[in-house]
């Protein structure tokens, strides 16, 4: 504290500025970053939105709803071309499907659970965490994830399809135009739109609009306007075949249609946006969900099976009922556009849902330490930045190598959907053994039966799209998750090491003796500003160090260093025959240090360019010495850096032929 | 009781009483000379800030940063700045502030 001051000097201090008054001017990524996501929010205005059941359906249901867009016609795919069966396959198409709605049914029950066990913050990573343990977790975690991942490739790639069903012309461009898509999303998730409900409202709506009014409009006509036609198909070839149905096929079908299910873990996962009383709201507008999802899927395999549609590469199913339904008048032509307008905001929006709870479930694998720190942190507009771009480029690789094709993704998806929906039935139905609340019985029954049904289609699923490519999502998971079990035990030793006995370090005595090294390459500007601030730091010894790499230079510095009387910092020239100064260097500072007792600070003037391409016209000698020296213990490198450019200089005349450097 | 007005912190002056409304920006805990511990906050407003010192104390509850609080008490001045030492405190509302 100073002592001493008058009364009259204190009577002028000045409050401190309101904020730090420092005329640096943000760096120009910054200001970039700032155009394109806006403005950077602060933590306090992380957004607290609580939506109501109209709104949080919505914002959940869009990627739930979205599949029905595909899942009839992945199993009719199956059954036309896998199993070439004709029109057999209308046959079944309604069987498979009321199948997979009873799996649907017993989910709903399931999480209907999950979302009263767990209101605060549920999904299936926290809720096989709590009652099965980490490692489980992972694996729910991971699977969880690269559906997520896939989630984006095959909505997008989906939306894209219902675009090409309407303007072929866009047929050939669609990868371009999928990957845009997961651009525009990025960016809109970067700039924090994630929970904005209202972008969300409208095309859900208009898509649960279109559907049932496509459904009802075919009910209509079927019942009182005369029947059905058959749509003529772009391959009859496909009616003809006559292949007999197996058991294989059908389940094969059915692992198809699973694809329907992605996407009911939405609203569970985001329990705590509803406006209170939580769960009871979630519950509630799961059912609504699920009763909207069973009614449209219901209703689009009743159209295609009645009117035998052919998916066909160009055309999907619902763009084809679409037409038939609305024929060919301007009005039908108005709804048949109206209805492949919403499927294809519905897919895209539904993308988006994955780019919410991808960087939220990346974050919780971060902070139990499985998965780069980077992922926790929130950016500049408080979204997990990393776990969103991450998402982008993780979901455009399978759109590019499936070629934005629908049926070649399907295969991969869904089964990692499914086997996280069984490990957490599987853990809720543990926590009821464990608990034993009231009711627990029933619980145990609700969440044993959909462990165990999702786990049967997790199975069959796994075996029969196995050849079409679950085989890689069975490889990649168990390989991700070691991966992931190995970044946490480096994680974990890495904090041991840090934490152990911080405080006794922290406390321990500090060197005798402080000896200050600057290196020098010659003597301007930059190293002149080194000398000064060496010399501020009061070592008991300092000195200068000059690498001779060539002692013709290294002889005329020593001399200039005379010769400005520059002789109250010793100058030390070190040879270097071999040129390697970073070696030298660690030579000079590990003898400095040799005794143990001195604690060595290592002072490099590096030189700061203006313009990012200077750094290309000069090796990094600076940044290689500082690496190598860290190696002696003891030894503390600080750059001074001294910025070009920023003082004026007297223009000189610079002499033709030494514009060498 | 007759309280004083909030004033703008940019105008308050040594040894002078007076009742601020800030938030707190940044915080600083250390043992004071002879061990006893000591919580400075530096609390701002739109028009200047000063620092509130805590004696005896390692945190209090609801002092953290971005806080907003009132204060009130004598400016003085430690280590060259305007200070408040101990100073009654009210905590007020959340809320976000733009600037």
């Amino acid at each position: 504290m100073p002592s001493g001051s008058l009364a009259q000097d204190r009577s002028t201090i000045q409050p401190l500025p309101p904020t730090p008054k420092v005329a640096i001017p943000e760096s120009k990524g910054f200001r970039v970053k700032s155009k394109i996501l806006g403005k950077a929010l602060d933590n306090d205005q992380l957004a607290h939105e609580r939506l109501g059941k109209p709104t949080a359906l919505a914002v959940f249901a869009s990627d739930a709803l979205s599949s029905t867009a595909y899942a009839s016609e992945e199993i009719l795919r199956t059954l036309l071309f896998v199993g070439a069966i004709g029109t057999l396959a209308f046959t079944y198409l309604m069987p498979i499907t009321i199948a997979l709605i009873v799996v649907l049914v017993i989910l709903v029950f399931s999480y209907r659970q999950t979302i009263k066990a767990y209101p605060s913050a549920g999904g299936a990573y926290i809720v096989t965490k709590d009652n099965l343990g980490l490692l489980p977790a992972q694996v729910a975690g991971v699977a969880l994830l690269t559906d997520y991942i896939l989630t984006v490739a095959v909505s997008v790639s989906a939306g894209v399809a219902a675009l090409y069903s309407a303007v072929p012309s866009v047929y050939p461009y669609r990868v371009p135009v999928a990957l845009s898509f997961i651009a525009i999303i990025a960016v809109g998730n970067l700039r924090g739109v994630k929970e904005s409900g209202k972008i969300f409202a409208v095309p859900t709506y208009l898509f649960i609009i279109s559907m049932f009014l496509m459904i009802l409009t075919g009910v209509y006509k079927a019942v009182f306007g005369g029947g059905l036609a058959h749509v003529v198909p772009t391959h009859p070839a496909a009616l003809q075949a006559t292949g007999a149905a197996s058991i294989v096929l059908i389940l094969h079908a059915f692992a198809s249609g699973g694809a329907a299910m992605t996407g009911v873990e939405a609203i569970s996962n985001g329990v705590p946006a509803f406006k209170p009383v939580e769960w009871k709201h979630a519950r509630e507008t799961l059912v609504v969900m699920a009763l909207l999802l069973g009614f449209m899927f219901l209703g689009i395999s009743w159209l295609a099976a009645k009117m035998q549609i052919v998916p066909s590469d160009t055309k999907t199913v619902i763009s084809q009922a679409a037409q038939a339904v609305y024929g060919s008048g301007a009005l039908g032509h108005a709804l048949f556009w109206f209805t492949q307008a919403a499927t294809m905001l519905i897919l895209v929006l539904a993308a988006n849902t994955s780019f919410a709870d991808f960087p939220r479930l990346a974050s919780f694998h971060a902070n139990d330490a499985f998965m780069p720190k980077q992922l926790t942190k929130r950016g500049h507009r408080l979204v997990f930045s990393n776990g969103i771009i991450a998402l982008a480029i993780a979901g455009a690789i399978p759109v590019i190598i499936f070629q934005a094709d629908v049926t070649r993704l399907i295969p991969l998806y869904a089964i990692g959907v499914f086997t996280s929906f069984t490990l957490s039935q599987a853990g809720m139905a543990k926590k009821h053994v464990k608990d034993k609340e009231s009711g627990w019985r029933t619980g145990l029954f609700v969440n044993g039966l959909g462990a165990f049904t999702t786990g049967l289609v997790t199975v069959v699923i796994g075996v029969f799209k196995f050849q079409g490519g679950a085989w890689f999502i069975m490889v990649l998971v168990p390989v991700m998750v070691f991966g992931l079990v190995r970044l946490n035990h480096a994680y974990e030793s890495e904090k041991v090491e840090l934490e152990h006995e911080a405080r006794e370090a922290a406390e321990a005595p500090i060197l005798r003796y402080h000896s200050v090294i600057v290196l020098i390459e010659r003597l301007d500007q930059s190293s002149a500003r080194a000398i000064q601030y060496a010399r501020t730091l009061t070592p008991d010894t300092l000195k200068a160090v000059h690498i001779a790499t060539d002692e013709d230079a290294a002889a005329e510095l020593a001399e200039e260093w005379t010769r400005l009387g520059l002789a109250r910092v010793p100058l030390e020239v070190v040879e270097c025959p071999d040129r390697r100064i970073s070696r030298c260097a660690l030579e000079v500072v590990a003898e400095a240090a040799a005794d143990g007792s001195t604690e060595v600070s290592v002072l490099i003037p590096r030189r700061e360019y203006p313009r990012f391409w200077h750094r290309f016209l000069h090796d990094h000698t600076a940044d290689a010495i500082a690496k190598t020296l860290s190696n002696v213990p003891h030894a503390n490198v600080t750059f001074v850096p001294y910025h070009l450019g920023a003082k004026p200089v007297a223009t000189v005349e610079l002499p033709v032929g030494n514009i060498a450097e | 009781m007759g309280r004083v007005v909030a004033k703008p912190i940019g105008e308050c002056r040594w040894r002078e009483r007076v009742r601020v409304v800030g938030r707190i920006r940044a915080m600083r805990v250390q043992p004071w000379e002879g061990g006893v511990a000591t919580l400075e906050v530096t609390v701002v407003d739109e028009t200047g800030g000063l620092v509130a010192i805590f004696m005896g104390r390692q945190s209090l509850a609801g002092v953290r940063l971005g806080a907003h609080v009132e204060l009130e008490g004598m400016v003085v001045e430690a280590r060259g700045q305007l200070a408040i030492m101990n100073p009654e405190y009210t905590l007020l509302p959340h809320q976000s502030t733009p600037h």
